[in-house]
Order: C-alpha cells, then structure tokens, then sequence
C-alpha cells in the first residue's frame, strides 16, 4: 500500500526527516510514536502534500504510484486521507458543504458521478450516529467554534464518509479526555478492514490501547530508531523517549 | 488645448458643447445646465489632490473624451435583463443609452400613491423640482451630471404608501463604436411613513467605451423606508460614475446594497445625512474586480441630530491587477449625542499585484456616541486551502469555495429573497473557476 524508502525531508535549511524507510501492507495498522519534534508530522504533512517541505532524498509510493509528486488532491482522490493534528477552521463554508465538495470532487477524480442530494444524506447519516455527530454540527461552519473533541470527531468522520485506502492520523488523540477518545478510536476501529491501511502517528500510548495497532516505530531526530509489536508501545510508555534521545546524544 | 495643472483638470474633455440638449425645456432647465456648467468650469475636474480622488485615476477616461449623443432612432433592444427579469414589479423603467425607452419599460397602472416621471418630461414643467437645483461643490461629476442631463427617473411616493412590490431600474448603454456619454440625474422622494425598494441594475451591451454618470438625490421624510438595490456589470471600457445624496428626517431608514462587479472605473459615492432622531441609515456591498478594473467605494455619513445609527459593511475580492478604494467617514456633529456609527471594510486579495486602498474614518465631536471603525485586508489561507485539497478538491474550487465563504455574510443585508438569490448568482458567476464556469454553462 505504503512504502517509503530513505525519506530524507527538510524545512528551510533545516534537516527534519533523514533517512525513513517505512513499509505498510494492506489491511496493516502501523503506529508511529517519538518524542515532540522527532519528525512525526512532518512526516506526515509531507505524504499530504503540504507545501513548505522539500525532499532531498528518497521516494514515497502510494499503490506503486510516486505519491511525492502529486497534487494534495490527487493523493486525496487516489485514497489517501490524513486526519489533521489541528483541524482547520472554515468560516462561511458549511460542514454539510465541505463533506459534499469534497465526495463529489474524489468521485469526479474517479469518473463516477456526484451523489445527488438524498443519496449524500444517506451516506453522511449512515456515519455521523456512531461519531456522535449531530445535525446540528453538520450546518455549521467547518471546525468553527467546535472543541477540540469535536474537530477530531469531525476529522473522523470526514475520513469514513471519503472511505480512503490509507489513512494518516496525525495525533488524533491530542486534546481529548478519555470518553471522547474512545469515540473517536471505535470510529477509526469501524473502518479497520483488510483493504484499508492505517498509519497512527501518536506522542502517547493511550491512543494504542484503543486502536491496536499491528506495528510499531519509534522515530527520533528525523529516523526510525526501533520497529517492534504492539508491546514496543507499551514498554514506551513504562521507560518514556529518553533511552532514544539519550543514544542520539552520544 | 485643455489646462491642466496640479490643482486645476478642465472639464472640456468630458464637456464638449452640445447645443441640442435643452431643446423644449423650460427657461429653468436651461438656467441650471447653465449654472452647473460655469461651476464645472470654474472649478474642473477632480485632481490627485482631492481626497476622494488621490488613487483613482481619470486619464484613461479623460483620453477616451466619452461624448454625450444628440437623441436618434429608438434602439434595437427586445429585452432589458434586470436583476428581477420576469418579477412581479410596482414599476419597471428602462433606460437604453441615458434615456427611458417607454416599450421597454412598464410605467402604467402604478400603485395608488406612486408617482414617476422621466426627468426629460420634467423639465418641460412649469416648475423646478427642489431637489434639482442641489448644490455640490466638492463634487464636480455631480456638476457634470447637472449640465448634460439627458433623463433619469423622477419618483414620488405619497405619505403612507407602502410598495408591495419593488420598482426595477434597468440601465443599458449600448457601445457599439466610438466613447459615449450619458449623463443622468434621479430625484428620489418618500413621503412620511411611505415604503419602497428600489432594484438597480447596470449593464453594457458591446464592446466600445461608455461613461455613465448618474446623481441621485434621495428625500426620506419621517419614517420612511427606503431599500435600494444596485448591481453594476461593466465590461474593460466601462466607465460607470455614480453620487447619491440622501436625507433621512426623523425615524427614517435607509438601506442601500451596492454590488460593483466589474468596469474600467467603477465608483459609488454616497452621501448621507441624518437629520432627523432615531434615522438608521445601512450602507453594505462588495466589490469583485478582474484583469485591470478599478472600484471606488466612497461614503460620507453624517450624524446631525441625537440618537441615530449608521452602520457600514463593505467587502471586496480583488484579482489580477484589479485595484479598489474604500474611503469611509463617519461624522458625529457636536450634539449629537446617542449616535451609533459603525463600518468596516474587508478585502480579500488573490494576486500579489491586486491593490486596496482603504481609509475608514471617524470624526466625533460629540462625548456620548458609540462608533467602530475597522479595516482588514489578506490574501486566502493557506492553512484553509491545503485542508481542502487534502480533501481532494481541486485547487480552483478551494479557491472558489474560500471567495465564496469570504463572501457568505456580505448578502445578508439584502432582505428580498429572489434579489438575494440573483445577486448571488451573479456573485457566484464572478468568482467561479474557468473550467467550473464551462461545466455549468
């Protein structure tokens, strides 16, 4: 689905990601954990697309396809979704309308036909009960005035109505207390299938005991340090970053 | 040879002399064409060094010596498409070239109370309307206006009168070949307690240059209501002038939505005085320019009396090399205690090379009012854009989908539904991407 190889990225002059090779099966859940400012969301920033990232080495590729030199929204439209750390606010565009451009314009991209109104409404109800997600928060604005638990719900649930092949989730867990966590996890769990990979990128193990992830990495200073199972997780969690920093250092 | 120094510009090139205007008018007509002419020549055409006019240049217009046309043949013209096409109206007047074209337009069976006229049967009448004899110095177009004036719609609505139905005002100016002039002027007067809303829309057919410059003055006497609606659609030779005066007496209300979509050289200038108590005087629109269009959004609102409001929303979306003004002020004459003045003035810039200059002001000098004044200007979000194409929606839609959102809340002054519904369309027409306008088309 996702293999990365020797990913080398920088931000100005500045060396953020040197050297990442990264390799994601079909149906396979892979956590990336590290400490802030290993290059977790660079990482994944720079599989969206986002400007402002050059890549000075290495390869991304989506499928077979070299992701890397795609439009955000050609990665989008291939299927690829990445869950926003800190979800952006829309002032003036509606929820309702966002989710509605945004299916049309994947479905344009594949040759099929956009949703007419009721056939929208069906699939946008058929998930927004399990998020949690009133009428209410789909007429307002994107994001607008929403807590931080409901931004993420929110992500959560732009990335079922899309249906991607790979999900990125950028610290989904970042600002949530622990019930709105576990409704955000049992959305990401719902749409665990064995066509669609995930790729959770967390600072905390919390996020893991929910969405039980099938690999493990550790990222430091722009590399993936250590790959294990979901008990690398845990055992993070008990001795913290401070053995991967401290090997940095010497 | 026309003068042209620093602080003089002559008027010749727009003025030439036109000997048949005035033709069957009676004495008094001729007397203020005439009037308005020696001040015209006594004091010229705006310069750069009159405020209003600083970033608004008139070389274009004055090279093009737009000149007004002596009355020929009826135009061919089978249809005048307004912003209310196909509504029930109180009144539909159309002008094609500065003149009411009377098949075009539907000015019988008005509403008990309603009264409108063509200023060109006007003034053959034994008597000067007041308001037409009104002076402005520091506005010269208004001059201009005066002395060239070929028509413009005269209305009177009696006290009481409350219009059902809008009165539309088609402008059309054919520009064949060649650069015309018309020259209007519009007499507005609502009774005490009378209501009306008033639909404008400007448009040229053709591809040649055109100067229309319209001054309207408005009378709203107490506890009136006056809703005025303005679109103008001009094309790159397009030169479209327009001053409104307005007077609100007590209890009146003003709501005026201007919607500047296009021109050469755009400008809307209103000014306004609140004469009478608890007057609320609502001034709001956009300005969405392309390729080398230049907008003037001017308003001068002044509170006379105690207790009155004003409030001002204008936004604007510029691109290309496009270039607006926004100048605002807001006075608060000594005594006028209670007033509450509000305006601010957004605009979005989509190209490095667009250009607003903007200027709101306030000049207070009274101790217990409640004024705001703000100014912001930007270029889309860059955070918002790569949202929505991770979203997978193409980079023009995301930029089409921010204009729009910029603009969501500039309409929401416009009560009519089916007017807002039209000048949405035409705001969504604007801002649409090329390829999305060929799939809609």
């Amino acid at each position: 689905m996702l293999v990365i190889e020797n990913l080398h990225v920088s931000v100005g002059d500045k060396p953020v990601l040197r050297g990442i090779d990264l390799e994601i099966a079909a149906g396979e859940v892979h956590a990336i954990m590290g400490p802030n400012g290993s290059g977790k969301s660079t990482l994944s920033y720079v599989l969206a697309g986002r400007e402002g990232y050059e890549v000075t080495a290495g390869r991304a590729l989506f499928e077979g396809r070299d992701l890397l030199a795609q439009a955000p929204e050609e990665r989008a439209a291939d299927g690829l979704f990445l869950a926003f750390q800190y979800p952006v606010e829309l002032p003036g565009v509606t929820n309702m309308n966002f989710l509605k451009e945004s299916v049309n314009a994947v479905r344009a991209k594949r040759d099929e036909g956009p949703l007419d109104a009721m056939q929208f409404l069906k699939h946008v109800r058929a998930k927004t009960s399990q998020l949690a997600i009133t009428d209410e928060m789909l007429r307002r604005a994107v994001n607008v005035g929403f807590s931080g638990g409901e931004k993420k719900r929110n992500e959560v649930l732009q990335m079922a109505v899309l249906e991607p092949k790979l999900a990125v989730l950028d610290e989904t867990d970042s600002g949530l207390d622990i019930d709105a966590l576990k409704i955000v996890s049992e959305g990401v769990n719902a749409l665990r299938s064995p066509e669609r990979s995930m790729l959770v990128i967390t600072h905390y193990q919390r996020l893991l005991n929910h969405i039980v992830p099938d690999r493990v990495h550790v990222l430091a200073h722009g590399r993936i340090v250590d790959s294990g199972g979901r008990e690398l997780a845990e055992k993070l969690e008990a001795s913290g970053y401070a053995d991967y920093e401290a090997t940095e250092a010497a | 040879m026309a003068t042209s120094t620093r602080n003089f510009r002559s008027p010749e090139p727009l003025a030439p002399a036109t000997a048949w205007l005035g033709d069957g008018e009676a004495a008094w007509a001729a007397g203020l064409r005439t009037a308005a002419r020696a001040r015209l020549a006594a004091h010229g055409l705006p310069t750069a060094k009159a405020e209003t006019w600083r970033h608004t240049n008139l070389n274009r217009l004055l090279a093009l010596a737009p000149a007004p046309e002596a009355p020929g043949g009826t135009p061919a013209l089978d249809h005048a498409p307004g912003l209310l096409a196909g509504e029930a109206v109180a009144a539909r007047l159309v002008f094609v070239d500065g003149r009411l074209n009377p098949a075009l337009s539907q000015l019988d069976e008005l509403p008990a109370g309603l009264e409108i006229r063509p200023l060109a049967a006007v003034l053959g009448d034994g008597q000067a309307p007041e308001a037409l004899a009104q002076e402005d110095a520091t506005r010269p177009f208004h001059d201009l206006a005066t002395a060239l004036m070929s028509d413009g719609m005269v209305l009177e609505l009696s006290p009481g009168t409350v219009l059902e139905r809008p009165i539309e005002c088609v402008h059309i100016a054919l520009a064949d070949e060649g650069a015309k002039a018309h020259h209007l002027r519009h007499l507005i007067r609502l009774g005490a307690e009378s209501a009306a809303d008033i639909v404008e829309s400007r448009l040229t057919l053709g591809t040649g240059a055109t100067l229309v410059n319209e001054s309207t003055s408005i009378d709203l006497a107490a506890g009136a209501h006056l809703s005025l609606t303005r679109l103008y659609e001009g094309g790159a030779e397009d030169h479209g002038i327009r001053q409104s005066f307005a007077r609100l007496d007590k209890g009146a209300r003003l709501e005026a939505f201007v919607a500047l979509l296009g021109g050469a050289l755009n400008r809307e200038e209103i000014v306004a005085e609140v004469v009478g108590e608890t007057a609320s005087c609502d001034l709001a629109g956009v300005y969405l320019l392309a390729g080398r269009q230049h907008g003037d959004v001017i308003t001068e609102v002044t509170h006379a009396v105690p207790d009155t409001t004003s409030n001002q929303v204008f936004k604007g979306v510029l691109d290309d090399r496009a270039q607006a003004v926004f100048q605002g002020r807001v006075t608060v004459a000594p005594g006028a205690q209670g007033t509450d003045g509000r305006q601010l003035n957004k605009t979005l810039l989509l190209s490095d090379e667009a250009e607003i200059d903007t200027k709101p002001e306030l000049e207070i000098y009274a101790d217990d009012v409640k004024c705001a004044h703000g100014a912001t200007t930007g270029a889309l979000d860059e955070d918002a854009l790569f949202y929505l194409r991770a979203r997978g929606i193409p980079l023009a839609r995301a930029r089409h989908l921010l204009v729009e959102a910029f603009l969501t809340d500039a309409l929401e002054g416009v009560t009519s539904a089916p007017l807002r519904e039209a000048l949405a369309a035409r705001i969504q027409a604007w801002s649409a991407p090329e390829d999305a306008k060929g799939e809609e088309a």
